[in-house]
């Protein structure tokens, strides 16, 4: 077997005991690794009515193919799960350097069940892994577990939560190499439901490659078109703030709680970051890129902190229409600290703000004035929700159960299956409302990004085209779950979303990687395989096709703006959609054959014949 | 007819400049825009963000009309009098 060390490492920590799952090279072909392989290995262990809290809820840890070989942008990893946020299937992927040393470790992931009498951290290296006691670091935040586990343990990287994973917070994070997320699904309160502190992974061991000299050549390849992408040079410039300016243009920045589209958006880019700030760059292990920014001499009490990312920038700002970046750095900072995901963070912050201009929410009820734009009242939200102190309590429950719990029309909770929309507004690209509704995680923005592909990104391979990006003509919504199976397939093979690397050349690194013969339709299966089984996994949980929406607050048109008068016509791409995946119109189940002809026997039986 | 240029992030730092007026034939097209562009600026911009072949960006680079945000891709898209064309790099995302 090539490119997979061809083991899991299986940990029950009700019983504090470790063994290793063999995994066929056949089970790694089809689902290739990452959340793929992870939605396999949950599969076989899900039980409808299983609480994602519960000691039984499986927790996955998995790295891809690539991960530790030479091709660039591939230290990434994928943590999966039920989401606490959502009941359904969860998955957040992040990158840095712990992806590498989870794959040297001798493994190609972790599946963890049960839940420990005590806190405690797993040591793997070079093959080994024990269990070690963490009560001495229960409580501390991220950065300083961090530090503590590797002064006990070595030359490790570390994979953490923080209080807001201790505190089963619905949208827990879990934290790697200093500030580095897999942000979203609160898989870090399924780690705390564990009493699972952290991960923390060392090692040189690598697998085989199929091809050692090819694919090094191919590396070589793809670092040269990396170096003359002028996408990836501005990201590098300026990192992923860099999109602020043109995405206020094109109504795709949210801004007031999803009510308005038009800011000073020079506030808050990526330029007035560097002029304000003094800033470093941060790399993922290996990535010429090196979209990631760090902060220096931030405060007396912050010397170097990580700088915001597109998405939390636009959540604690423009959307709160907060363009001050002081308070959106010290948010972030809060987020990663305590291990918080910071767009559900913001969204439901700034849902607390819409609540107050309405009324609805009184200074009574917070502690204090909620008022648009004010980036003191959103740091200290931050802190209360971590705290679970008053309002933050309420707010920690995300947006669906805010409005739930304060009898409103959940359709002005901004939330897809009860996750968080991200701050890429669907108004925008009617080809996002299409993968929002239909994310297997709920509101995803990286599966697909098709803002890409409506500006001009195109994967001809696939036939996959820019078209009118405020219209479902076209074959829109076929393109664009084309489009989400491809960019699934990235969270399997557990590569860059911004990697430049084209279809075809993926195909190839895959072929030298592992041996087997893969083109760009192979990588298209793999995905649709990969959004399928994923999609039985919501099934058996109950979700439906009513499931499949947007809500009121992103559906409607708005008034000015780059957006202005046009709203996605759902209904529509839907139906298409539906029919291009050949998934059931009434029930949102895939069909059976589908599932046949993707090899998903088991799911056909679960769907079909029970 | 008066077109305003404008170029904004990193185009910006590419171009050399935040924004430039032309005076472009009546009837002129959006492939005229690049023309005069290239031609004051041509010097200036770093390899790989000048597509030769074409006469136009790379495909990176989005031309959209201010106001509307409607995309330029065809170089043969007709211009208006007082338009604005802002000029980005495609990366979104993050």
């Amino acid at each position: 077997m090539n490119g997979y060390h061809g083991k899991f490492l299986m940990v029950d920590l009700t019983a504090g005991r470790l063994g290793d799952l063999e995994l066929s090279e056949g089970t790694l072909q089809k689902f290739i690794g990452g959340a793929g392989l992870a939605a396999h290995l949950l599969y076989d262990r899900l039980k409808p009515g299983l609480d994602p809290l519960s000691p039984e809820s499986p927790l996955i840890f998995a790295t891809g193919p690539f991960t530790g070989s030479a091709v660039p942008m591939v230290s990434r990893y994928a943590l999966a799960g039920l989401s606490p946020l959502t009941g359904f299937w969860g998955e957040a992927t992040s990158g840095g350097q712990f992806p590498f040393r989870l794959k040297g470790s001798g493994y190609d992931g972790i599946m963890v069940a049960g839940k420990a009498d005590r806190p405690v951290y797993l040591l793997m290296n070079n093959g080994k892994a024990e269990l070690k006691e963490a009560s001495k670091f229960w409580g501390m935040d991220t950065y300083a577990t961090q530090r503590a586990i590797k002064d006990e343990a070595g030359n490790v990287s570390v994979a953490c939560i923080g209080p807001a994973g201790e505190r089963l917070l619905k949208y827990a994070c879990v934290i790697n190499d200093h500030g580095r997320a897999a942000g979203r699904c609160g898989l870090g309160a399924v780690m705390g439901s564990k009493n699972l502190k952290a991960i923390a992974a060392g090692g040189g061991r690598r697998p085989s490659w199929a091809d050692e000299l090819g694919l090094k050549q191919l590396a070589k390849e793809a670092r040269a078109v990396i170096k003359g992408d002028l996408t990836s040079k501005g990201f590098s410039e300026y990192g992923t703030l860099i999109s602020m300016d043109m995405g206020m243009v094109l109504g795709d920045v949210p801004v007031k709680y999803f009510t308005k589209s038009v800011f000073p958006a020079e506030r808050v880019s990526g330029q007035a970051l560097r002029q304000q700030y003094v800033i470093g760059n941060y790399a993922c292990l290996g990535c010429p890129v090196a979209c990631g920014r760090e902060v220096q001499d931030f405060s007396p009490e912050l010397k170097t902190v990580d700088g915001p990312e597109y998405e939390t920038a636009g959540a604690f700002g423009p959307l709160c229409l907060n363009f001050d970046f002081n308070s959106i750095i010290r948010a972030n900072h809060l987020c990663n600290a305590y291990g918080l995901d910071t767009i559900s963070a913001g969204v439901s912050i700034a849902y607390a703000m819409y609540l107050y201009e309405l009324g609805v929410l009184k200074k009574s009820d917070a502690g204090m004035e909620l008022k648009w734009g004010d980036g003191e009242a959103v740091v200290k939200l931050t802190k209360m929700i971590i705290d679970q102190e008053g309002i933050g309590k309420l707010l920690s429950q995300g947006t669906l159960r805010m409005a739930k719990q304060l009898g409103r029309d959940p359709e002005e909770a901004a939330q897809v299956k009860g996750m968080e929309i991200p701050m890429h507004d669907p108004r925008a690209f009617h080809g996002m409302a299409i993968s929002y509704a239909t994310g297997p995680r709920g509101a995803c923005h990286l599966k697909g990004d098709y803002f890409n592909v409506d500006l001009g990104k195109r994967v001809p391979e696939l036939g996959i085209k820019s078209r009118d990006r405020l219209s479902a003509d076209n074959d829109k919504a076929a393109m664009a779950a084309k489009y989400q199976s491809l960019k699934d397939l990235y969270d399997s093979l557990l590569l860059c979303k911004f990697s430049p690397m084209s279809a075809t050349m993926i195909a190839k690194a895959l072929t030298l990687t592992t041996g087997w013969t893969c083109s760009p339709n192979d990588l298209l299966a793999a995905g649709d395989r990969s959004i399928n089984i994923k999609r039985a996994i919501n099934n058996r949980l109950g979700l439906t096709r009513k499931d499949d929406k947007l809500p009121g607050i992103v559906a409607r048109a708005l008034g000015e703006g780059g957006t202005a008068g046009v709203a996605p016509d759902l209904d529509r791409m839907l139906k298409e959609y539906y029919a291009h995946r050949q998934w059931d119109e009434e029930t949102g189940k895939p069909r059976k054959e589908k599932l046949l002809e993707l090899g998903l026997q088991q799911a056909a039986k679960d769907l079909y014949e029970k | 007819m008066k077109v305003k240029a404008v170029f904004k992030g990193i185009m910006k730092d590419w171009v050399g400049a935040a924004e430039s007026d032309f005076d472009l034939k009546p009837g002129a097209s959006y492939g005229d825009l690049l023309r005069e562009i290239h031609l004051k600026f041509g010097r200036n911009l770093p390899s790989g963000l000048w597509n030769r072949k074409r006469k136009a960006f790379d495909e990176s680079v989005v031309a959209l009309v201010e106001g509307s945000g409607e995309k330029l891709d065809e170089l043969a898209t007709p211009l208006r009098e007082g338009m604005r064309v802002d000029f980005f790099l495609l990366a979104l995302g993050g």
